[in-house]
């Protein structure tokens, strides 16, 4: 479980996010549309992989990214799995927001990807699953299914699964300098009962994602999980920022 | 022993190769009679194009290096090196900002790169000035890649040069100039028989090269195979010998016989044995796929892995020992398939359910070795008509080097490197000179390790040596390609 496998082309770290498109994405967050909060802040990540991946203008395919978008309904929204040169050449895909939030159906189609690429992913860094929401779900209960997902594993460790909460009050207290904060812990107070339940469906962050992490300029705790209170933009965009902390050559 | 031998290589990383892209180290080395001035740079890839920073760092220093009336005191020579290095920053800050992107970039990769551009282009480089007639050596460095430094065998790297003052954070940037210390050295030349500098791509060598120099096959190998690893970098690599080059003995460490595979039923691992080659002072294991290899070190005689330690689609595995700093040669590769369907049937099997890993599906304990016993009747005839075959293919090899041999020798004869010494097709430098009558245009060497030596009993070796510049450029014009397919 050491999470230490380099991203590189022969051994693509695979991401899958998995983005909630419900109604209430339109409500703002801090004066702009959540869903355009979230549209920005997977453009910086994207960008960021693309960065990482640069030699010249070559985009060495470091990443593997897959994106769910899901209301009513599951979308598929890259067709599959696109290296990151693909979604580059692509460009962020333009999100707009539903109705429900059947977050179970989301994650099942995740399973279903999971099953069909872990035997593939021998030598590759654990894939990691972010889900963005900014609610309870309507459908079924998502746990059990998000449970198999994290019992799911290659030699690298089990998948790693990261939520992004957006709510104005998560915490008793605001986050005022996203980089000094330790980030949400087993024992920080959460004041929304599906904020606990998503908490106790993240993983415990990686030392090495930590590390990462801390490259970018964030001073996360050693016992912090893979859970972002996304109260502000800037918070939002942390939380993409852990989705791509695999830690990748840089050669 | 006036003069000096010198060696070097250069090669991309797959990465770069597959794309057709140039790499971004650069080497570039001046030498005439008794002085010798060396850059080696390795361009950073998270900057922009760090390949443009290299080249003009390395082409400016290597100039100021030869030319300068360099200090005798460390001081002042790091000074003096300051003030050059601040001075190119304004030349450099320009050409980056000028330069062209390509027009078919796509608009995220252009933002990105324009990101970068604002960051400048950055560059490691490690740099020496070798001066017998002064009886001194200058050297200068920042960043990761490696300078080592000799004296009667014995390694004074840690002693002379510092043991942390190697940080991959050290670099020098067209837009901020000196990023963290520039370290600098003054020594007695006496203090130097051997001078070794490699790009963190060559990364191997750290433990494999100790009191002696590794033969240009043990070179060549771990190039070669460094393009079949996950973390293929472009690699650089110059070696310094004031006077005489060693001599390499032709004779390669022998392969391990005898190498065993065995998993017993549940415990998902893999054991290689092999029988012990003489005087090996340690062993590495490949695991082959046809993605890549996966190297391992190994004990005397085993090594272990998990089954789901094994790459997808691993079809094979070879073993070698290593004689002191010499690379031997590969085992015969022994089939994996049988491990590589446990494995997948494994996962499989773990996926679907999405639970912890189920206990092995093999049976019974097993043990293979190649060629495994149930076949070795049939396979005689095999072996027979194999050798049959080799021999012809072996004559006909022979035949044809002898003709690509007198082939190059007549295409080489005016270039700046003795063609004797050429010994494979497979370029990988082009090299220019600036003060030979011949190949004003650059002459494309067949060979991608190289020895250089004036002292070189080989007939005119030492005309062709007064002056040279080598530049190893990362990318090939094609034309250069192509006159080299037209020529040899």
């Amino acid at each position: 479980m050491a999470y230490d496998i380099l991203a590189t082309s022969q051994t693509p770290a695979l991401i899958i996010y998995v983005l909630d498109v419900s109604g209430s994405m339109q409500y703002p967050l801090n004066g702009q549309q959540r869903i355009h909060v979230v549209m920005d802040a997977l453009t910086v990540t994207l960008q960021q992989m693309v960065f990482r991946c640069t030699k010249g203008s070559q985009i060495s395919p470091r990443y593997r990214i897959a994106m769910f978008a899901y209301s009513d309904k599951v979308y598929d929204l890259l067709g599959g799995v696109m290296t990151i040169d693909q979604v580059a050449n692509l460009g962020v895909p333009v999100l707009s927001t539903m109705r429900a939030t059947d977050t179970e159906q989301a994650f099942l189609e995740v399973e279903k990807l999971l099953q069909r690429e872990l035997p593939m992913l021998g030598n590759c860094p654990a894939p990691l699953v972010c889900h963005m929401t900014d609610g309870e779900y309507t459908g079924g209960n998502p746990e059990p299914v998000v449970r198999r997902i994290m019992n799911m594993r290659n030699p690298d460790g089990n998948v790693l699964v990261e939520n992004i909460f957006i709510s104005d009050n998560l915490l008793p207290d605001p986050v005022i300098d996203p980089s000094t904060w330790q980030g949400v812990t087993p024992s920080t107070q959460l004041r929304n009962k599906y904020a606990m339940t998503l908490r106790s469906m993240s993983s415990p962050l990686p030392a090495s994602y930590r590390v990462m992490m801390a490259e970018s300029g964030y001073n996360l705790a050693p016992d912090a999980v893979m859970m972002l209170p996304g109260m502000t933009p800037e918070l939002v965009e942390m939380g993409f920022v852990m989705s791509m902390s695999t830690p990748v050559s840089l050669y | 022993m006036p003069g000096f031998t010198f060696r070097y290589a250069f090669d991309r990383s797959a990465d770069s190769q597959k794309a057709g892209a140039p790499g971004q180290d650069y080497l570039t080395v001046i030498a005439e009679g008794k002085r010798l001035a060396f850059v080696l740079c390795d361009g950073v890839s998270q900057s922009f194009y760090g390949d443009l920073a290299a080249r003009i760092l390395g082409g400016s220093l290597v100039d100021w290096l030869w030319a300068g009336d360099l200090p005798p005191e460390r001081a002042n020579f790091e000074q003096a090196l300051e003030v050059f290095l601040d001075q190119l920053n304004l030349t450099a800050h320009a050409e980056v900002e000028n330069f062209t992107l390509p027009a078919d970039l796509a608009p995220m990769l252009r933002t990105v790169l324009d990101r970068k551009r604002s960051l400048g282009s950055e560059t490691t480089f490690m740099a020496g000035c070798l001066d017998q007639a002064q009886g001194r050596v200058w050297l200068a460095w920042m960043g990761d890649s490696r300078l080592r430094i000799w004296r009667d065998m014995q390694e004074r790297t840690d002693l002379l040069l510092g043991l942390d003052n190697f940080q991959t954070r050290e670099r020098w940037s067209t837009h901020r100039g000196r990023i963290g210390t520039l370290h600098t050295v003054v020594l007695p030349a006496d203090e130097i028989t051997r001078l070794l500098t490699y790009s963190d791509g060559l990364a191997r060598l750290d433990r494999r090269v100790g009191s002696r120099s590794p033969s240009p096959a043990t070179l060549e190998q771990v190039i070669s195979e460094s393009q079949k690893l996950p973390a293929s970098d472009d690699i650089s690599l110059l070696e310094v010998w004031p006077g005489a080059a060693p001599r390499w003995s032709k004779n390669r460490p022998k392969p391990p016989a005898r190498v065993h595979m065995k998993s017993k039923s549940g415990d998902g691992r893999l054991a290689v044995s092999w029988r012990s080659v003489p005087r090996a002072s340690g062993y590495e294991v490949a695991l082959i796929s046809p993605s890549g290899w996966r190297i391992y070190p190994a004990d005397e005689t085993g090594w272990t892995c998990t089954l789901d330690q094994l790459p997808p689609g691993a079809e094979s595995l070879a073993v070698r020992c290593w004689v002191e700093e010499e690379a031997g040669l590969w085992s015969r590769e022994v089939s994996l398939n049988q491990f590589t369907v446990h494995r997948q049937e494994q996962s499989s099997s773990r996926s679907t359910a999405g639970l912890p890993a189920e206990p092995l599906r093999v049976q019974t304990p097993m043990e293979m070795e190649v060629p495994p016993a149930v076949t070795r009747r049939r396979s005689w005839r095999t072996v027979l008509l194999a050798l049959g075959l080799a021999a012809l293919v072996g004559v006909t090899m022979w035949l044809l080097a002898r003709g690509i041999s007198g082939r190059l020798h007549t295409g080489l004869e005016n270039a700046i490197l003795p063609p004797a010494r050429l010994v494979t097709m497979d370029s990988k430098l082009t090299v220019v000179e600036d003060s030979v009558n011949q190949a004003k245009d650059g002459t494309v060497l067949p060979e991608n390790v190289e020895t250089v030596s004036p002292l070189d009993d080989e007939p005119n070796s030492g005309e062709w040596i007064n002056r040279i510049r080598l530049w190893l450029r990362r990318h090939w014009p094609q034309d250069l390609q192509e006159r080299q397919k037209r020529t040899y």
